[in-house]
């Protein structure tokens, strides 16, 4: 009898249970929030290039005209037989392509031979704007009729009217940036390197102004 | 022995359809009529909603509105979507373009029962429907593959666990921002679910 009783009293749980949860859980409802998102993207891109140098210097070295990498971030040269002054100014103008202000910071030179000649290159770099969108450089004092030895010295200065603005400094989308950078061999160059071939790659930095 | 089995068992059927004939000779009907209303359970968006970028300050630490030094880079739309009738919303769509690390987004909106049943916040279920990040509640944030916050949501207050009644509202804040890990010139986007059951 009580095991009946019991047996009758777990049956009838069961089903009250049961019968409870199909209730309670038999209705729900839900709401939705959808969030998308797109990134602004960072973008600072070599547009034109200048590489050039004395003509006493171009008698005895070869220098090749700068190649712009498909990213638009690197502008690529390669030099024959360096010797102690060799020098050459490198002209580079960037824009801001991306989506939002950037710092246009000084470039990074990089040099294809590890040896560490790398301690024998002194360099300068000037820099310029930003300018809008829709400045041509061609009869920009700084850019369109320069030469070595009038605008741009041997000695690694520059004698321009327009100042200089030294970075950090803010570009907007779509502003221009002029930067000249003077590459100058130092007598500390040694005799074994002398004549090599060298690859140097400049590379333009910046990062998010937000 | 087995005979008398028998002769019991046969009795006790005879008995039942002897009972059973004399119960149906005498038959009545009774009707029950009942009508029964269902409640409704029924949890929507509803006015108002705002929402507005910040920034966190590299003075105080703080969230503070707008971005930094009054630019404006980021934008957003946020707006209430799928509408039920005139009584709310099923769901928020929010948008955020030309996003950077540290644009701050936060959303303050409205639920309200409108049904007849209490509804208790179940549940709240966030996740990436691209499968590009995926939500790690440790850090109440979508992580790339490294595991690394990409975007970070969160909910002032905490819905979950919240009953309302019909007729009540309760106002949430949802903070997203962007981390440092959040990639150029990508697509992000989640969806978060907010599950109710009737109690």
């Amino acid at each position: 009898m009580n095991k009946t009783h019991i047996y009758s009293t777990l049956l009838v749980l069961a089903i009250s249970l049961s019968a409870v949860g199909f209730a309670y859980s038999g209705w729900t409802d839900q709401i939705v929030i959808q969030g998308s998102f797109k990134m602004a993207h960072v973008s600072l891109t070599i547009i034109s290039q200048k590489v050039i140098t004395s003509q006493s210097v171009e008698e005895y070295s070869t220098i090749s005209e700068g190649e712009i990498t498909n990213d638009g971030n690197t502008l690529e040269l390669t030099a024959t037989n360096l010797k102690p002054c060799w020098f050459v100014w490198i002209g580079i103008v960037c824009q801001n392509q991306g989506s939002i202000p950037i710092w246009v910071k000084s470039p990074e030179i990089i040099f294809s031979d590890s040896n560490g000649l790398d301690e024998h290159f002194e360099y300068e770099s000037y820099y310029y704007g930003p300018y809008p969108e829709s400045t041509g450089f061609g009869n920009l004092e700084l850019w369109g009729g320069v030469k070595v030895g009038e605008e741009l010295l041997s000695d690694g200065t520059v004698d321009f009217y327009t100042p200089e603005n030294p970075p950090p400094f803010k570009a907007q989308p779509m502003e221009k940036v002029v930067i000249w950078i003077w590459l100058h061999v130092k007598d500390t160059m040694p005799q074994d390197a002398q004549g090599e071939q060298i690859t140097i790659y400049v590379n333009i930095m910046d990062d998010m102004a937000v | 022995m087995r005979l008398r089995g028998y002769g019991v068992f046969a009795c006790i059927l005879l008995m039942l359809s002897t009972m059973g004939l004399a119960y149906a000779q005498w038959d009545d009907m009774v009707t029950v009529t009942s009508t029964l209303s269902f409640g409704v359970l029924d949890p929507l968006f509803v006015d108002p909603l705002e929402c507005a970028d910040y920034h966190t300050s590299p003075y105080t630490g703080k969230i503070v509105p707008g971005e930094f030094l009054g630019k404006e880079v980021g934008d957003f739309t946020c707006v209430y979507s799928d509408p039920v009738d005139s009584d709310g919303y099923k769901s928020i769509l929010l948008e955020l373009l030309n996003a950077y690390p540290g644009y701050i987004v936060i959303c303050n909106f409205t639920l309200e029962n409108v049904g007849t049943l209490d509804a208790h916040i179940a549940g709240l279920e966030i996740i990436d429907p691209t499968g590009t990040l995926s939500w790690d509640p440790i850090q109440d944030a979508l992580v790339n593959g490294k595991g690394d916050p990409v975007i970070e949501i969160t909910f002032q207050p905490e819905p979950v666990c919240n009953t309302l009644e019909p007729a009540e509202t309760i106002e949430i804040s949802m903070f997203v921002t962007l981390t440092q890990n959040a990639a150029q010139s990508t697509e992000y986007s989640f969806t978060a679910t907010i599950g109710f059951e009737a109690v």
